[in-house]
């Protein structure tokens, strides 16, 4: 055969495969979208969000150390939350310039440093986490955009419907087979449902100004209940020390300490995008401040004893802080050593969030980054007490 | 940037048009800028290492090649800056722990280079090359640099020699038919074991090795077979891509493998598994210190020496130098069986298959695991329980634990091992191969469907980034 006969047979044989292909992803597309009820949807969030009229005050970024562990549902002011699963510094640097407009002049921005925020080396965004965030930040913001995957998401997103389908298939059979273990085992955690309350009083009417994102990792929805300060104060006060993380505090240590994911290497280029972030929010004109969000004492005494000291503290005094003040909660008595508070080791869940979030309303409030005005917390007498 | 992404798929079709729509002798700088581009991609504190030492190389070469009685020390210099800067990247810290030496590494903070591994030692090759005059140095800047920045083969190798690299690049054929389609099918093939085998197996392992505690008997045998043919499929098939897109431009590099597991001796599996790393090590290291033509025991020490190189080239772990020793010691025993002076017995071949197989997947083992309580861990309770293998309600309930009632996950992961197994087994045959060739064109075109097909139903979304690129 010829040479061009051989080019000409063999861009035929391409066509047929590119065709029969792109034809079969269609029809899986198809069928995925259908069952899940997914329209497609133009690319968007090319540009900065516009203002709005009512801007928000209080704002929260960081990881899913703070997306699960800080809600601002009882904050009554409008608040913004940007917090997202293994989200390191420059990405919050980008959400926050992606809603700059939105977010008034002189708002407070709450940066949680957890004690992997330093560490976090840059494999696990690049590892697909990326397209969480392709219809929330430009593209021209988001740091270390991999415009191929973006273009095949949201230009062609039918070459990825077959797995998607199949993640989704993962997650119920996951979801399926931990609702089996819950129904058959009893939880070891400690019972906190005597302690979300019914509303004793007209609700206070926070929720109405908090501004969630499209996809949310928090699986608790505290919204749904409104917690009563007397119980917070007996739970603090009676804290339960239970070992029920011993497997997790294994499992999370090793990868805190031994995988890709995090590494002291990572030390320098997080700094430099916190001070980044930092100086970004004062030259918007807010007032940043610094947290560190509870994680058990189980976690900290798996980790090596200078762990804290090394990945975190350390960090802090070379960091260039510009005058933004750090609280930290990390080792915060009455929380850490209360498991029942906690989903896993270093996230708190259930009671856990609007605990943590009350005490640091409480704090912020005394030391002047908000008005008693935003506390929206139920200060009335619990439930049961009313029931009685 | 990896192989496996839609980015690269852009970037290799903008640089496959400007590249062959240039005239031939221009060809090398359309290399070279696409090769700084994916450098610069890659990471952006890289290309300065990279560069530091393409320039170092390239002066050497031509140092070296002029008589002059200063030509060993410039040798040893060039060597001192090239595995110089692969020790303090990769081995300082792994040093100063192990020698709890106190003072603190000023390259901590510095990420790993990626690559460094493997254009160091390609680098050396061509130094210590040209050192012996074996080669003549290479006065073509442009030339030198696209040997040691070549994209495809930058993260993973395969380790080329400059002999034979560099005149491909001057090559002034066009674009011919029977190498493109040739490097196309390579490439598939090559996205085919990382995206459909390797990606959608490892999770078994993982899930395996990431709660050894859970897990005891057959799971351990499960885990460990998987993470053999994850590791061939996912290193394999990086290099097919690799050599894939080099085929499409008209450049071959060396293969890698050659149907390792069907090797029936580990002497034969290192002919057949990472055969660049394993030509290196022999040309570089094992005959400079006397090769076989040694006594018994001088030939063990040298066998061992080239298997620690091979076993500390891999990381800076302690289970990496163990793993070099097993198949060091493997490796001398057979040497030390065939110098005894018996009469030799023809062994079955399934024996030595099997042989080499347990050899091997025990060495995975101390690649997989770098903690030295779980590989005792593994050797203490993989026997636990194997009695009742025969018992199809063990095995299922074992197979139970590991997927977690995941079937989907479970049939495509045994749609990739089954694949590359009879993919392996079948390819080795020639007459398969030649058959297949001479096949109808309808056939042919359903097996690349069947195959491309595959590729876009089954990849996984979690897509691991390539096991060697750590190295």
């Amino acid at each position: 055969m010829s040479n061009s006969k051989q080019w000409v047979s063999f861009f035929f044989k391409l066509a047929c495969i590119v065709c029969i292909s792109f034809f079969v992803m269609f029809e899986v597309d198809r069928r995925y979208r259908q069952q899940y009820n997914l329209p497609y949807h133009r690319p968007f969030r090319l540009t900065k969000n516009p203002p709005i009229e009512m801007k928000y005050r209080v704002v929260k970024t960081g990881n899913s150390h703070s997306g699960e562990g800080l809600t601002l549902a009882h904050y009554r002011t409008p608040t913004l939350d940007l917090a997202g699963a293994a989200q390191p510094f420059e990405t919050d640097l980008a959400l926050l310039k992606q809603h700059e407009k939105e977010i008034e002049d002189n708002a407070l921005i709450i940066i949680p440093v957890s004690p992997i925020s330093f560490s976090q080396t840059s494999v696990i965004m690049k590892r697909g986490f990326q397209v969480r965030y392709y219809d929330q930040i430009s593209p021209f913001l988001l740091p270390h955009l991999d415009w191929g995957d973006y273009v095949e998401s949201e230009y062609v997103p039918f070459v990825r419907s077959a797995y998607s389908w199949r993640e989704k298939y993962a997650v119920e059979i996951k979801e399926k087979i931990e609702a089996q273990e819950r129904g058959v085992q009893p939880s070891l955690n400690k019972d906190t449902s005597a302690l979300l309350t019914q509303p004793s009083s007209p609700a206070p009417k926070a929720n109405q100004w908090v501004a969630k994102r499209k996809i949310k990792v928090l699986r608790v929805s505290p919204e749904e209940y409104f917690f009563n300060v007397s119980a917070i104060h007996s739970e603090l006060a009676s804290p339960s020390a239970t070992s029920i993380f011993a497997d997790n505090s294994g499992f999370i240590s090793n990868r805190w300490l031994h995988t890709d994911e995090f590494h002291p290497r990572a030390f320098g280029k997080n700094r430099r995008d916190l001070e980044q972030l930092l100086q970004y929010c004062l030259d918007q004109g807010w007032r940043p401040v610094m947290i560190t969000i509870p994680v058990t004492t189980q976690i900290m005494h798996a980790l090596p004893n200078d762990y804290a000291e090394k990945y975190l503290y350390e960090n802090m005094r070379k960091l260039n802080a510009q005058g933004v003040e750090y609280i930290d909660y990390l080792q915060y008595p009455p929380i850490a050593t209360n498991s029942a508070l906690f989903r896993n080791v270093d996230h708190l869940y259930n009671a856990g969030p609007p605990i943590f979030s009350y005490i640091l309303l409480q704090d912020l409030i005394q030391r002047g980054y908000l008005s008693k005005e935003v506390d929206g917390y139920d200060y009335g007498p619990l439930y049961a007490e009313v029931w009685q | 940037m990896e192989l496996t992404t839609f980015s690269y798929f852009l970037f290799f079709i903008t640089v496959f048009v400007a590249y062959w729509s240039i005239p031939a002798r221009f060809r090398w700088i359309v290399l070279l800028l696409a090769s700084g581009f994916f450098l610069f991609w890659l990471f952006m504190g890289l290309p300065i290492i990279v560069l530091c030492l393409t320039v170092i190389g390239y002066v050497s070469g031509l140092l070296l090649e002029k008589e002059s009685k200063y030509r060993t020390v410039i040798f040893g210099i060039s060597l001192l800056f090239s595995i110089g800067s692969l020790i303090s990247f990769k081995y300082l810290n792994f040093l100063i722990a192990s020698l709890h030496l106190s003072f603190s590494n000023p390259l901590a903070e510095w990420a790993l280079p990626v690559g460094i591994s493997f254009y160091t030692f390609q680098l050396v090759g061509y130094l210590v090359d040209v050192y012996r005059r074996k080669i003549p140095a290479e006065h073509h800047f442009g030339a030198f640099m696209v040997f040691i920045l070549f994209f495809p083969k930058f993260i993973s190798g395969p380790i080329e020699k400059a002999q034979h690299f560099i005149p491909q690049l001057f090559n002034r054929s066009s674009l011919q038919y029977e190498l493109f389609v040739g490097g196309l099918r390579l490439f598939t093939l090559g996205l085919f074991k990382k995206l459909v085998v390797a990606d959608n197996i490892v999770w078994i392992s993982n899930r395996v090795f990431g709660s050894l505690t859970e897990f005891r008997g057959f799971s351990l045998v499960i885990g460990i077979f998987v993470y053999a043919w994850y590791i061939y499929a996912d290193f394999s098939g990086y290099t097919d891509m690799a050599r894939g897109s080099a085929q499409m431009l008209g450049i071959k590099l060396f293969p890698n493998f050659n149907h390792p597991y069907l090797a029936t001796s580990i002497r034969d599996f290192w002919r057949r598994w990472h055969i660049s790393l394993s030509s290196w090590l022999k040309d570089y290291v094992y005959i400079p210190l006397g090769g076989s033509r040694v006594g018994l025991f001088r030939l063990i020490f040298n066998t061992m020496i080239v298997f620690v190189v091979c076993g500390i080239w891999h990381g800076a772990e302690w289970s990496f130098l163990f793993w070099g020793i097993w198949h060091g010691f493997w490796v001398a025993l057979e040497h030390f069986v065939a110098h005894l002076p018996l009469q030799k017995i023809r062994m079955p071949k399934i024996f030595g298959f099997l042989y080499t197989w347990t050899i091997v997947a025990i060495g995975w083992i101390f690649f997989r695991v770098s903690k030295f309580e779980d590989i005792l861990y593994i050797f203490k309770n993989i026997s636990s329980g194997l009695r009742h293998i025969v018992d199809p309600h063990y095995v299922f309930a074992t197979i139970d634990q590991i997927v977690k009632s995941n079937y989907i996950d479970l049939a495509i992961a045994g749609f990739g091992l089954g694949a590359i197994m009879f993919y392996e087994y079948l390819w080795s045959r020639h007459y398969v191969r030649s058959m297949f060739a001479r096949s109808p064109a309808i056939l042919r075109l359903f097996v690349y469907l069947c195959v491309v097909l595959s590729i876009l139903l089954f990849r996984n979304s979690h897509t691991q980034t390539f096991i060697y690129v750590q190295f």
